[in-house]
C-alpha cells in the first residue's frame, strides 16, 4: 500500500500497519490500521449502554446536538483559499497551489500580482502551503520577475552611463587621485548600444538558469545538514518564487539592494517551510557561504596579522598579480 | 514489443543545458578579456573560494590542463565532470534510458566531498598565491 509521511510530504511503499520510519526524512510516523478495533472498545463485562436514538432522515437537521449557542454565526462564505488568515489562527497545514499556477483561471496578471503579494509579504506561510510539484509555474514566475527588474536596470543604466561617469569623475577630482575608478570607467565606456542590446536579449535565459544554479548550491548546503526532505522540486519552488522580488530591481538606486536582502529574507523562511526543515538548517544553506566567507577572512586577517608581527612576510600583503577571476 | 520511450526534459537536461552554455562561453567567448575583478580579492589581498575559475574552464576548453588545474584544481576538475554529464545527458537522451539512481544517502555523502573540496580548493589557492 502506498502511505504519505505527514512530516515530508513524500509517500512510499509499505507492507504493513504501525509505527514505522520514513524512507525520505526519517521522520516515526504511526499507521493505524482500519480494520483494528478502536482503542477505546467497551469491555465485555461493562455496562451495555443505552442505545442512541434513530437518526432523523435526510433534510430534517442534525441528530440533535442541541441549539447553537448564543452569538454563533454560520459562515457565510466557503473557506477563504489564499485569503487573509484570522488574526491568531493557525493556517491549515494543506498543500495548495499558487495563485500564478492557476493562472488560466484566475488571469496572468491577477494572478501573478496575487502570488508575488503572497511571497513577499507572508513568504512564511505561503512556502508552508504551495505545492511543491509545480515547478514550471514557479520557474515562470521568477524568470519574468527577474527579466523584467533587470531590463528595467539595464535601460536606466545604459540611459544614465554619461552622468554616472561624469560624477565619478568630479568624485576622482575631489579625492585627488586617491580613489582609483578606472575600472568604472571603463566598465561604463563599454556599455554601448549593442552590449546593451545583447545583454537584454540574454537576461531571460540567464534569469532561469541563474534560478537553477543558485537553488543547485542552496540544495547542495540543504543536503549536508539533511536538510532536503522533499527533494529538488521544493528547493527550486522556494528560489524561484523568491526570486519573484527581484522585479524590485526596476527601482532605480536602491532597488537591487533592497530585493537582494528581501530574497535572502524570503529563501530562508521559504526553505524551512517548504523543505520541513527549520529556520536553522534554512539559514545554514542561504547564509553558510557567506557567513563562511567572512569567517574566512577574520582568520586570514589574523594569520596575516600574527605574521606581521612575527617578522615574516603576511599572506595578505600585497595583492598578487592577476585578477582573481 | 516496442519499447516505450519516456523523455522528458528535467531538472537534469536543464543543468545540462548549462553546463554545455559554459563550454560554449570558455570556448569562444573572450571570458577572460571582461577584465573583472572578485572583490573579496580587492578587499582582503586573498583569492576567494572560486577564484581562478573562470580560467580553468577557459583554459580546459582550449585544451590547457595544466594551466587549468594551476588555475583552480577545483575548476579544472569541476570543468571536465560538467562537460562530461553534458556528454552523459546527451547519449541517455539519444538512448531513452532513465537517469541511474543514487542510492539514499548517498546525495549528501556527495554534497559533504564537494563542500570539503571547495574548501580544501581555497587552502591550495590561498597558500599557492600567496606573495
Amino acid at each position: 500500500m502506498l502511505a504519505r509521511c505527514f512530516r515530508c510530504q513524500n509517500t512510499f511503499e509499505t507492507e504493513r500497519f504501525g509505527t514505522q520510519t520514513c524512507p525520505s526524512c526519517g521522520s516515526e510516523i504511526y499507521l493505524p490500521d482500519p480494520s483494528a478495533p478502536p482503542a477505546t472498545a467497551t469491555p465485555p463485562d461493562a455496562p451495555r449502554q443505552p442505545t442512541p436514538p434513530p437518526l432523523p432522515p435526510p433534510g430534517a437537521g442534525g441528530p440533535g446536538w442541541g441549539p447553537p449557542p448564543s452569538g454563533w454565526n454560520p459562515a457565510a462564505a466557503p473557506p477563504p483559499g489564499w485569503g487573509p488568515t484570522p488574526p491568531g489562527a493557525v493556517p491549515p497545514a494543506v498543500e495548495q497551489s499558487a495563485p500564478f499556477a492557476d493562472r488560466e483561471r484566475r488571469g496572468f496578471f491577477a494572478s501573478y500580482l496575487e502570488t508575488w503579494k503572497l511571497a513577499a509579504v507572508d513568504p512564511g506561510r505561503f512556502f508552508r502551503q504551495v505545492r511543491v510539484n509545480q515547478v514550471r509555474s514557479a520557474l515562470l514566475f521568477g524568470t519574468l520577475a527577474v527579466t523584467l527588474g533587470n531590463w528595467v536596470a539595464l535601460v536606466v543604466s545604459y540611459l544614465t552611463a554619461s552622468a554616472t561617469v561624469s560624477f565619478f569623475a568630479r568624485l576622482t577630482r575631489r579625492f585627488d587621485g586617491r580613489v582609483d575608478t578606472t575600472p568604472l570607467f571603463q566598465m561604463m565606456q563599454g556599455f554601448t548600444l549593442p552590449s546593451l542590446i545583447g545583454q537584454l536579449v540574454a537576461t531571460p535565459l540567464l534569469a532561469l538558469l541563474g534560478i537553477y544554479f543558485t537553488a543547485g548550491v542552496f540544495h547542495l548546503l540543504l543536503l549536508v545538514v539533511r536538510g532536503a526532505p522533499r527533494g529538488f522540486d521544493a528547493t527550486l519552488t522556494v528560489v524561484a518564487y523568491a526570486s519573484g522580488i527581484f522585479l524590485l530591481r526596476a527601482l532605480p538606486v536602491c532597488g537591487g539592494i533592497i530585493a537582494l536582502v528581501w530574497f535572502i529574507v524570503m529563501a530562508v523562511h521559504g526553505l524551512a517551510e517548504a523543505q520541513r526543515c527549520g529556520s536553522g538548517k534554512a539559514a545554514f544553506a542561504v547564509l553558510g557561504p557567506l557567513v563562511l566567507l567572512c569567517v574566512f577572512a577574520c582568520l586570514a586577517g589574523v594569520v596575516a596579522g600574527l605574521a606581521g608581527m612575527s617578522g615574516l612576510r603576511g599572506l595578505g600583503g600585497t595583492a598578487p598579480p592577476g585578477t582573481g577571476i | 514489443m516496442a519499447r516505450e520511450r519516456r523523455w522528458r526534459f528535467g531538472h537534469g537536461e536543464v543543468f545540462a543545458v548549462l553546463f554545455a552554455l559554459s563550454f560554449a562561453v570558455a570556448r569562444f567567448l573572450p571570458a577572460l578579456a571582461l577584465g573583472q575583478t572578485c572583490p573579496f580579492r580587492a578587499l582582503t589581498g586573498l583569492p576567494c573560494a572560486t577564484c581562478g575559475m573562470t580560467r580553468a574552464f577557459v583554459r580546459l576548453a582550449h585544451g590547457e590542463l595544466a594551466g587549468a588545474v594551476g588555475a583552480s584544481p577545483l575548476g579544472a576538475l569541476l570543468a571536465g565532470l560538467a562537460w562530461l554529464f553534458v556528454a552523459l545527458a546527451v547519449v541517455r537522451a539519444v538512448a531513452g534510458s532513465p537517469w541511474p539512481a543514487l542510492a539514499p544517502g548517498r546525495p549528501r555523502g556527495l554534497a559533504i566531498l564537494a563542500v570539503g573540496a571547495l574548501l580544501a580548493n581555497w587552502a591550495f589557492l590561498v597558500v599557492a598565491n600567496r606573495p
